[in-house]
Formats: C-alpha cells, structure tokens, sequence
C-alpha cells in the first residue's frame, strides 16, 4: 500500500471513532467548503434561521456538521460556543438548576451589552442532557427570540434515542414563542418534517423562524439506483475532504477510489437502513449498528476498507463492472419479476421466503369446509417471513404475502389474479392485529382500479392498513436491470456479489415501490428496528 | 292468584348464563402476551376503521378452546349443569363478548394514549397493563370454585377488602367494564328502570296521586317517601323480570358493578341503588339522551352495550367505534372519578350531549361556535335535568359551576379524547382569548366550533 493510501486510512480509522467536538475541531479545518454535504444543506438556507436542530442516526456527521456551522459563522463574525448534553447532565449534578440559570444569565447579559455582539450556542447530544435542562432549553429559545438575529441555538441529537421524540414533541413545541419559529401548530410540524424527511428526501425543512436538518434524509436522496453517479461523486469528494485534512499531498489515493467510484457507490447502497417507531409513526434513519450504515461514517469506513483490503478493492472493481453493464442494459421487469426479486433478496435480511398454502400462515376456518364438503387446503401464496426484533428488544413475526396483480396481453389486469386477490382477502389472509400483511403488486397506477374491484366496498378500509397496493412503475431503469440480472441471470453474478446484489434490492427497490399515497410500506415492514441495547451500547 | 310469566320466555337472571365469574373465566384466558398483542393491535385497528377482528385466528382459536377452560373451571361450582347449560351459542356469544370488552378497554387506552390525556383523570394509569389485573381475577375465580358454595356477592366483597387501595382502584374499572359487556341483557334491563326512573314527574306524579288517593281511606297516614321507595323496587322488578323475593339474584349478575364501590357504604344494600346510583344511571341517561338527540327514528331505544360493540363499516366507521367506546366508557370515567378522588368529572358524553342539546335549542342544524363557559352551562343544566346534579352531590363536594367545569382537568382531557378520536364535528377555536389549552398540543382556546351535521353523522353511526 503507497504511503499516502496508508496515512488516509490511518486518518481515517482514528476520525471515526467517538471524538469531542475538540477533536473534530483539530482534525476537520481545511475544505470545509467542498464537503458535499455540507453544501447541499448550506444551499437550502437552512443554517440561516435562528433555531437549527440537526437530526441524524449514529454516524451521519452531526458533529462535523456542528464543526461546520462553527467555521461558517466565524467567517460571518459570531462568536460560537458548544456544549453537549452529558457537560449539561454534569453541571446539573454539581451545581443544580442554578448552574443552568447562570449559562442563560450570562448569554443574556453579554447579549445585552454589547449589541454587535453575535453568538451561535450549540448543544450537541441534546436528548442526553436530563429533564431538568428542558426548562434551560426553554429559556435559550426565549433569548433567541429576544435577540433575535444575533444569537443562534443549534441543537443537535441522535434520531435513534427515545429522548429525541421527547424533545421534539413536548420540550421545542412547549418553548415560548414556538409558534414564532415553527409555525402554528409547531408539534405537528416538527414531527411531520421528522417522520417524512427521509421517504421524500428532503434533508431540511424551513419553519417560519427555524429549521429541521435531518442529515439522514440528505443520505436517502442518494439511496438509489439511478442516483449511483451522484453518490459515487460524493464519494470521491468525500475522500478528497478527508485527504486535505489528513495533510496528504499526493492525491493518488483519491485518483484510486475515484477508479472504482461506481463500484464503491453500489456496496454503500448494499447497506440496510433501519426503522425507529414511536406510537404515532415509524420513522427510517440510517444508522450504523452492528451493520453499515449509508452516511458519513459508513463512507469513511467504505474508503478505509477499500484502501486496507485487497478483497475489498476487488469486490469493488467487480461491482465497478457490473454497474457498467447494468447501465447499459435495457430491459423490462414485470410484476412477476419484482416479486421473485423480492423473495430471493429477502435472505439478505435474515428472513425466511417461503411458497405455501395459506393454510400454513392462517388456520382457515375448518367447520366452513366441512360445510360446503371440499378439502380445501386454500390457494397458494408467496411470503416472507420475517422475524424482527423490535425496539425493546423483543422478537417480532411478521407475514409479508405477495401477491401480483398480473397484466394480459392487452394491458389490462388479468381476471384470474383479480379473483386470488379477492379469494386472499375472503380467507383473512390479511390482518394487521396477526401481522399478516397483504403486498399487492401492480403494474402502474392506473391499475388501482382492479384493485379496489377485488377488494369491494366491504373490504376497502383495509386499503394501507393490511393489503397494500404497491406500484412498480417508479423503477428506474437501473433498478429493472438489476432485477432481471437477478432473477434471470443470477449465474452472471460473481459469486462474491451475490448477497451484496439482494443486499443492494432491499436497500434501494423498496424505496421506489411505493404505495398509492407515496409511502414506501414494504420498507417499514421488511426493515429492521433499532433495538433499544443495540442504541444504548453503541452509544 | 299469582301472574304467571309467559309461556316460552327464559328467565333474564340465570345462574350459569348470568354468572360474574364464568364471565371472567371467559375473560382469562385472553389475558397472556400473545393473544394481549393481537388484541392490542385490533385495539388499533377497530379505532382506524371499525373492525372488531372477530374472524382472526386468534379469535376463532380462543373460541374453539374457551369452553374446555370454562368448564374444567366451573366443574366443582356446578358440577351437574355446567356442560348442559354452556351450549355453542352461549360460549359463541360469551367468547365475542369478552374479545369486545378487552379490545375496547385498549382502544380507550390508546385514545388516551394518543390525546395525551385522561390518565388517572378518567382510569388509572395502569389499566392497559392488563397482566397485572390477571392475579385478582385468578383469585376471585379460585375463591368462588372453591366448592364451599360461596356466594358470589361474598367472593366478591372478600377479595375486594383484601385488596390496597391502589389494586382496587386499578382493577374496578376493568371488572365494571368486563361485567357491563358480559352481562349486557341484564343491565339492558336494569337501564330500562334508570330511564323510567329518570322521568321524574312521571314517578313523583304517580306516588302523589296514589298516595293522595290512599289518603281518601279512613286511617291512612300519607308516606310519600316509602310508597317512592316501593314504587322503585316494583319498576326495577319489572325491568329485569324478577319478582321481588329474588332480587338478590340481580345482584349476584351484577356483583362486580355493585359490589365493587367503596364510596358507598353498604354496597350489597339496595336502597342506594334505586335511589342515588351513578355508574349504570349515568350509563342509561347518556344512551337514551344520545340516541333521542341524533333523531334515530327507526325502531326504539338501544340499550344493549354488547349490540353497541359490533364492527362497523364505511366512512365513519373509525371514528364512530372510537367516539363508541368513549361514551360507552363515560360513566366508567365518571365513577372512577368519584370513587378514586371525590371529584366530579366532565365526560366525554357529556361534551357531546350539551353541543348536540346547544345546537337544538334554537340553531336549527346549524353550524356554531359556543364558548367553553356556554357548554359548562349546558352540561349542569343536562345534569339537573336528569337528576345527576343531585347524585353527583352525595359522592363529592366539588362546586358545581360553569366557571369550575370549565376549569376542570377533565372537561379539556374529554375535548381532547373526542378530537383525537377523529370526531370531525367538533374543534376548537379562540373567540376572545384562549384561557384553556388542549393536550396532546397545548392548543389554546376558549370555545368550540361544532359543526352539526358532520358530528351528527358520527354520533348516528354509534347506533347504526
């Protein structure tokens, strides 16, 4: 390995463990400017508003982001001070409430005496610092309000931490003045931009006096097949950022990694997000548990890999190759194909596919048979079987039935599968208290029609609930390519790409088959949760 | 010569069919982790779109095995009849009962849940933690299949002295709530006699007279209170089809909603009952009103909460299961509120009647706005009305006031159980300045905006 490989790496593996804001500060000071993501959500105009929150699972750059702000508002002429939740949980301990009441004091007074004075206060790991802060928070965006436009509160927590909820639901909406900064009914809002960033990949959402920076969400504009050439950039100038700030002159690391930049981008996007729910919502973060995760620090430890492993740089020219002939292929995939693809990558999970009478998923009501004098063992269905461990730790069965909505020759849906639908839903193969879930495959939109014909009136309210249509005329290209190397060239596949390619279906494809109001239902189904020990040990 | 029944008509009170306990045991079994998380998600769907899940495996497998517990339960309690008289249709009818009762206690949980609101105002905080009531009702089980031929009225009021105060709080709304719905066709007649009886005129009318009348014979010393009292024990007699000998077998059906009281004094005494009883005459009052001010027109009066409890379909279906279980839950909330903490509570069916009652009184169907202060008014005016104000009075010494009602935790908690149902018709609205804030929110506001015909459509549907 040349030097310069072995410094980036070096520089690499020490920048992703746990650093203070200190560390980051020294590490990070050069080309803050060309780190992309930091420029996308400076061109949002996000970090012009008085109240910032920054939102992000384990590894998405909530720090760095923070090291952002800090050299952005500096050349503006603020003044920055940071703080994070465990120095405030300290404070609290040692010195009560009063400790807390002194830091607001003194923001106040400097404030008030000098009104050139300009100051950005970020507390970092927000939802670490106790109960008795929220009243502290509380009076920071009083001053906010009261100096508006010369004092900023950049407040940044992990998605993934169940204070997080509690801070967006009851501390920020409950402040004073929230209606100044998020709009009229601030609880909605700020939750609203919470749950919906990452599926329709907006990274900040602009309140009246405040905005919400999701940095998950800027990683989920990139999860996508078509989106390769866009990440395999960010990639490279990732790395690039990373090698000025290692103090690298020569850039021929970077010139490697930019060799294999597309292959690199498709084994990021084999990475799985995961799902955290509250009782209102589920929500998809990126996060890096015990998997990688498709955000910062899931890139930085791609390229040091990349850079450490000659299997892995193999593994990515070979991924490298396969992208090149999966952009060149022009193909077309059908309900049927989607479906097997769905079955074959479901592995990639963990789970269990399975092609069974529905007899095996939902006892059928025996004493109806015996009436009506068939043997009947039910029709057969496609299921995944996916067990999952929820948040709290516990194991979770779920039936996910697949099930097609087939087009004829002329592009209408066939009889036949319009009659197994509606025979599904007759047997109570769909029920969302037994988590039995009905997945509807169509063709396009303008098929919904059968859909709603199979289902009839009586059984229409289950429509997004237990049966789910879900479209796949939102597949790109790319992604279509990929679905038929899968299912009907799997053998083409190296060997060593094989689980990385089912792993690369569940991490993309499930974003782009999406239901009749835009949400991507197999994703909250087939996603694993973020275990409540998996978030606190990491953390 | 004595009247005879009909021929052909069953007795209302039977001592399997109308058993307390069999009904528990019913109950029991659905009370372990997994089938408590089936029901905890049907919870939620039946307040989405109305679906009781009675044709989930889960169901249709608890109903399968149910009567094999029951009776192998109730074996030493009734050991010649239990298998005779615990036929399919009973067992079906029981089996649905119980899956109805739990899976409307969680939604109400999850309202509250949802609203941000309602705990320990309305129930005790623990009540969706439906595993730890299961110890009580094991041992009330136990007690009464013991094989000494306890009396269940004694079970009852043994297990429930044994009990701290916070156990009892804790498992009493649960059991008023399981023996409401398992017994449904015995307090569909015991609300026959509350509704009767909350005509006071027509009572007060009658005693006057006749006593008048008796007045005409020599000797005769006028008692108006004891021919009231006699008058009262007569219509309940009547109502549940009982002659008055057997009226403590009443009371053995009902043991759990009238023995389970510890603001009254002597629970197993009748007097109070006829009289001065809040929890079934709240129940009665709320429904008949209800049902007189959506202008049901076909057929009578519903009075059977199980009837109450089926699946409903369509476009309100969801927020017409859920604005269901609030009002069937009122009275629930209403005595727990008594029983807990003296206090007076506004429930949600009180909400509800007072906009509907506004909106007749001169509006004509159509949309309003109404000040918080105006529905207080209407509610104690309601609550006069129907005798309420004064039984209200014996258990707790709140003031009654606009101003006070308004004040109450319990009058924004209800608005926001009735918002977060989904009820469209009702909102709120600031009119001069908002002195009251709506959880989960915090919304201010100092009035409603109800708009008639949207809340009509969903309160007809509770009966539809």
């Amino acid at each position: 390995m040349s030097s310069c490989c072995d410094a980036l790496r070096k520089f690499l593996v020490e920048a992703t463990g746990r650093l203070s804001f200190e560390e980051v500060e020294r590490r990070f000071s050069k080309a803050l400017d060309e780190n992309p993501v930091f420029s996308e959500i400076e061109k949002s105009g996000a970090l012009g508003k008085n109240i910032i929150i920054i939102l992000g699972g384990r590894g998405c750059g909530k720090t760095l982001m923070l090291r952002y702000v800090k050299y952005r508002s500096a050349k503006e002429g603020w003044d920055f001070k940071y703080i994070n939740g465990t120095e405030l949980a300290k404070i609290v301990a040692s010195q009560g409430e009063k400790g807390l009441q002194q830091i607001v004091e003194e923001h106040d007074s400097v404030l008030s005496k000098d009104p050139t004075y300009k100051l950005v206060l970020a507390i970092d790991d927000v939802a670490e610092a106790p109960e008795v802060a929220h009243e502290y928070l509380k009076k920071e965006i009083e001053l906010v309000r009261k100096h508006e436009g010369r004092f900023k509160l950049v407040l940044a927590t992990q998605s993934e931490r169940e204070r997080t909820f509690q801070l967006l639901k009851t501390v920020l909406p409950g402040a004073p003045h929230a209606e100044m900064f998020f709009g009229e009914e601030p609880r909605r809002s700020i939750m609203e931009s919470f749950r919906s960033s990452y599926v329709s990949r907006r990274p900040a959402t602009l309140f009246r006096g405040a905005t919400l920076v999701n940095l998950d969400a800027y990683w989920s504009s990139l999860r996508a097949l078509d989106k390769v050439n866009e990440l395999a950039e960010v990639i490279v100038k990732l790395a690039d950022f990373y090698a000025k700030n290692a103090d690298i002159r020569s850039l021929e690391c970077v010139n490697d990694i930019s060799k294999c930049k597309h292959g690199l981008a498709l084994l990021a996007l084999s990475s799985i997000p995961k799902v955290i729910s509250d009782q209102e919502a589920k929500i998809i973060i990126e996060y890096r548990g015990a998997e990688p995760a498709l955000n910062g620090l899931g890139i930085a430890e791609l390229v040091s890999q990349f850079l450490a492993d000659l299997e892995m740089k193999k593994l990515a020219e070979e991924a490298e190759k396969m992208y090149g002939e999966l952009k060149g292929l022009q193909v077309s995939a059908d309900v049927d194909d989607v479906k097997e693809a769905l079955l074959k990558s479901c592995t990639a999970l963990k789970y269990t596919s399975l092609s069974i009478p529905v007899k095996g998923i939902v006892p059928i009501d025996v004493t109806k048979q015996a009436e009506s004098g068939k043997q009947r063992r039910g029709p057969q269905a496609d299921v995944i079987e996916v067990r999952a461990r929820t948040r709290d730790g516990r194991e979770e069965l779920r039936y996910i039935i697949l099930h097609n909505l087939k087009k004829d020759k002329r592009g209408y849906i066939t009889s036949g599968s319009i009659k197994k639908l509606r025979e599904l839903v007759q047997l109570k193969v769909p029920s969302e208290a037994e988590m039995r879930y009905l997945a509807v495959l169509i063709p396009a939109k303008r098929h919904i029609v059968a859909f709603y014909n199979a289902l009839g009136p009586a059984e229409i309210r289950r429509k997004g609930r237990d049966v789910l249509p879900i479209f796949i005329d939102k597949l790109t290209s790319v992604e279509k390519a990929l679905v038929h190397l899968l299912v009907k060239n799997e053998e083409k596949i190296p060997q060593e790409l094989q689980q990385k390619v089912r792993a690369i279906i569940i991490g993309t494809m499930i974003f782009s088959l999406r239901d009749d109001t835009d949400l991507p239902q197999l994703a909250y189904l087939m996603l694993p949760h973020v275990t409540e020990s998996a978030s606190s040990a990491i953390s | 010569m004595g009247v005879e029944r009909r021929s052909g008509r069953k007795r209302l009170v039977e001592h399997i069919r109308t058993d307390p306990f069999i009904d528990l045991a019913f109950v029991q079994p659905l009370i372990n982790e997994d089938n408590l998380s089936v029901i905890r998600r049907q919870a939620e769907v039946y307040n989405a779109i109305g679906d009781m899940g009675e044709d989930t495996a889960t169901f249709r497998m608890y109903k399968s095995k149910v009567k094999e517990f029951v009776v192998e339960v109730f074996q030493k309690a009734y050991p010649r009849s239990i298998k005779r008289d615990l036929n399919e249709e009973i067992v079906g009818e029981k089996a649905s009962r119980a899956w109805r009762a739990l899976v409307t206690l969680l939604s109400s949980h999850q309202l509250m849940e949802r609203a941000g609101a309602g705990w320990e105002e309305f129930l005790p905080r623990r009540y969706g933690e439906l595993k730890s009531c299961l110890p009580v009702i094991e041992s009330m089980v136990k007690e009464k299949t013991k094989g000494d031929n306890t009396r269940g009225p004694e079970v009852v009021k043994r297990i429930s002295r044994s009990l701290d105060a916070s156990t009892f709080y804790d498992i009493a709304p649960l059991l008023w709530w399981i023996n409401l719905v398992m017994e449904s066709e015995v307090f569909e007649a015991l609300f026959k006699y509350h509704f009767i009886t909350s005509k006071k005129e027509l009572i007060e009318d009658f005693v006057k007279n006749t006593e008048e009348n008796l007045l005409r014979v020599r000797g005769h010393e006028a008692d108006f209170d004891y021919m009231k009292h006699e008058v009262l024990k007569a219509l309940l007699s009547r109502c549940v089809e009982l002659r008055g000998q057997y009226i403590n077998k009443l009371q053995n059906a009902i043991a759990f909603v009238k023995l389970l009281r510890r603001s009254v004094k002597n629970p197993d005494r009748w007097d109070w009952f006829l009289r001065d009883e809040i929890l079934t005459y709240a129940m009665s009052v709320y429904m008949t009103e209800l049902q007189e001010l959506s202008e049901l027109k076909e057929g009578g009066l519903e009075l059977n909460i199980s009837a109450l409890l089926s699946p409903r379909t369509g476009t309100y279906g969801g927020p017409a299961s859920a604005l269901c279980t609030l009002i069937l839950m009122s009275p629930i909330f209403m005595q727990y509120a008594l029983e807990a903490r003296g206090e007076i509570a506004v429930t949600p069916a009180d909400i509800i009647i007072a906009v509907l009652r506004i909106s007749r009184t001169g509006r004509k169907g159509e949309d309003f706005i109404v000040s918080v202060q105006d529905t207080a008014k209407e509610i104690i005016r309601f609550w006069e009305e129907k005798d309420f104000l004064r039984r209200l009075r014996l258990y707790a010494r709140d003031e009654v006031s606009p101003e006070v009602l308004c004040s109450k935790g319990s009058f924004t908690s209800s608005l926001a159980l009735i918002i977060n149902a989904g009820v469209s018709g009702i909102s709120i609205t600031t009119e001069r300045r908002p002195e009251l804030r709506l959880p989960p929110r915090m919304i201010g506001f100092d009035s409603l905006y109800v708009r008639v015909q949207q809340l009509l459509s969903i309160v007809q549907r509770v009966w539809r």
